[in-house]
């Protein structure tokens, strides 16, 4: 088992995972002895109705400002080559509040996702790229789901089975609290103009037990940090491009953990590697 | 492999890739004998090369868009160049009419290469196959501007540099490029109706794509369908459903060709026979058609 910061979760969730049954032995179905309660066959008609609930669990996550997936995406891109974790309750276990926000049909008495973590296989095998991180912790402020994304990712990748693990993010997105919990982060992009948003930044880490658990909140388990030797404002556009040209010609840097608040900036902790 | 029929494409256009060093190193950089140039290869992590790559997206979104598909930049990275990578054709900006420079809106000062075809596959967890959800070339947005066959031979060449043996895909009923898919042999169907999608008349399949069926496909091989037990139309959507059902039920069915197309009508000739049979009479009953 593993101790989070929030057991209740566990207590008190079920999990489900969408996988097509060719790709589901391929998944860990007991990470850290958690049982799968549901599994969703995204080839299935049956699915329906519980895949257009991940699609508005994003857009409750996310909100208009976000970058709503299509569900082609959804399918494409994760629900075919991959897998989608989370975790889920009863229809019959909402409020009616709840009913509404999710648009769920009268008749529908399924599982309800409140998380999902996507992760896409990269081609190197063991390595897995992370896609896509929802929650509703502060959409539904009264269940006590505070920590659910931190959780949620750190068990679905010992589901998934991740050796290696790359992610993109933007420097002013709040999800750097979540993967800094993971470790230290290598940095493979500091500004990326192949996506949308080109103060994005691309990181990596070597998934560990030890990761999982700390990210998960054992408090037993602490991870070692490298001391930063520059930070990063997050809206400093021009020392993104020069770190990424340093990138390019052989430099490493590590983003050493989460971002701190300076007065109106929020600035990140950056150690040289070579 | 006789690479001939498709001369007037590669005496004028050159083969391009967008992967990370890590696959830049374990895929093929010659698929059919073709050799990708040094300097056609674009790493997706590097500031370098981004014109090309924003024309990539470019094309895919005109040949996407109008299906409703458009792949957002962010969806390019995340789910194409980062776990897998994109193959395709393109040609010198000098070489292209300004009118399909108009159509992809190539930037004035652009200088060097503009893709004008694109194929695109990612891993599967079970790593048995390879997932491939773009194919496009520049004829579906400027029809005529690039020579016949550029769709056939970037899937080829695609699936050669990038794939396995296996691929899975998804297609729209309606869709040409269920016909091109079908020229690499039986398509084993996965969904005939996919709520999961946004279209759900979309099909989900896998085949068999190994050198054998990529020769198959670059002949522009007819298949004998005399054995097609049942034909799906094409626009009848409870038939879709009905079919999915019986596929949900454990009926083997696979698309043995390209649609036929009478009237206003579209039908896609089908095998529902056990696997078995199948696979042995499918590569008994390839025939050579010359496509004049």
């Amino acid at each position: 088992m593993i101790t989070t910061f929030n057991d209740g979760i566990l207590r008190d969730y079920g999990t489900f995972v969408v996988a097509t049954p060719r790709n589901l032995p391929h998944l860990d179905d007991r990470p850290f002895g958690i049982p799968l309660d549901w599994h969703i066959n995204p080839l299935s008609m049956a699915s329906e109705e519980f895949l257009n609930l991940l699609q508005r669990l994003d857009a409750l996550t996310f909100g208009p400002e976000g970058m709503p997936m299509d569900k082609w995406v959804f399918y494409d891109c994760a629900e075919l080559p991959g897998f989608i974790y989370g975790f889920a309750m009863p229809a019959s276990e909402l409020t009616a509040h709840e009913r509404e926000l999710f648009g769920a049909s009268p008749s529908y008495d399924g599982p309800v996702p409140i998380s999902m973590y996507i992760a896409i296989p990269m081609y190197e095998e063991g390595t897995w790229f992370g896609h896509n991180l929802a929650s509703l912790n502060r959409t539904f402020p009264d269940r006590g789901l505070h920590h659910l994304g931190s959780i949620t990712k750190a068990i679905a990748m010992r589901a998934f089975k991740v050796e290696r693990f790359v992610g993109a993010t933007q420097w002013e997105s709040k999800a750097l609290y979540i993967h800094t919990k993971f470790g230290p982060l290598d940095l493979e992009t500091t500004y990326t103009p192949a996506h949308s948003i080109s103060e994005t930044l691309t990181y990596a880490h070597t998934v560990t037990e030890e990761c999982l658990r700390a990210a998960a909140g054992d408090p037993s388990v602490t991870m070692e940090r490298p001391s930063p030797d520059l930070f990063l404002d997050a809206h400093d556009v021009e020392s993104m491009i020069a770190l990424q040209r340093e990138i390019q010609d052989g430099a490493r840097f590590v983003l050493c953990g989460a971002p701190a608040i300076e007065g109106a900036s929020v600035v990140h902790p950056i150690h040289r590697a070579v | 492999m006789d690479l001939t029929p498709y001369d007037r494409i590669l005496s004028a256009y050159e083969p391009y890739l967008v992967a990370r060093p890590p696959v830049l190193e374990a895929i093929d950089r010659a698929p059919l004998g073709i050799r990708i140039p040094g300097q056609n290869l674009f790493d997706p992590q590097h500031t370098e090369g981004r014109d090309f790559v924003s024309l990539v997206k470019k094309l895919d979104a005109l040949t996407f868009g109008p299906m409703g598909l458009t792949m957002p930049d962010w969806v390019f990275y995340d789910c194409a160049v980062m776990p897998g990578a994109v193959f395709g054709f393109a040609q010198p900006v000098e070489e292209i009419d300004p009118w399909v420079r108009r159509v992809l809106n190539v930037p004035e000062d652009h200088q060097g290469l503009v893709p004008v075809s694109i194929f695109i596959a990612i891993p599967m967890a079970h790593r048995e196959a390879t997932l491939v959800y773009t194919l496009c070339s520049i004829n579906q947005a400027s029809p005529g501007s690039a020579p016949e066959g550029m769709w056939r031979l970037t899937l080829a060449a695609g699936t050669a540099a990038l794939g396995r043996d296996e691929i899975v895909g998804t297609v729209q009923w309606r869709s040409p490029r269920l016909g091109l898919f079908s020229g690499l042999g039986p398509l084993e169907l996965l969904s005939a109706w996919t709520p999961a999608h946004d279209n759900p008349t979309t099909c989900t399949f896998r085949c068999v794509a190994d050198e054998a069926a990529r020769r198959r496909l670059l002949r522009a091989d007819i298949r004998d369908v005399s054995d097609v037990q049942r034909y799906l139309d094409a626009d009848d959507q409870g038939a879709m459903r009905e079919l999915q059902a019986e596929i949900e039920s454990g009926l083997y069915v696979a698309v043995a060709g390209p649609a036929e197309v009478r009237g206003s009508e579209t039908r896609i000739p089908l095998h529902v026979q056990d696997e078995e049979t199948i696979t042995e009479r499918g590569a008994q009953r390839f025939t050579r058609q010359f496509h004049g």
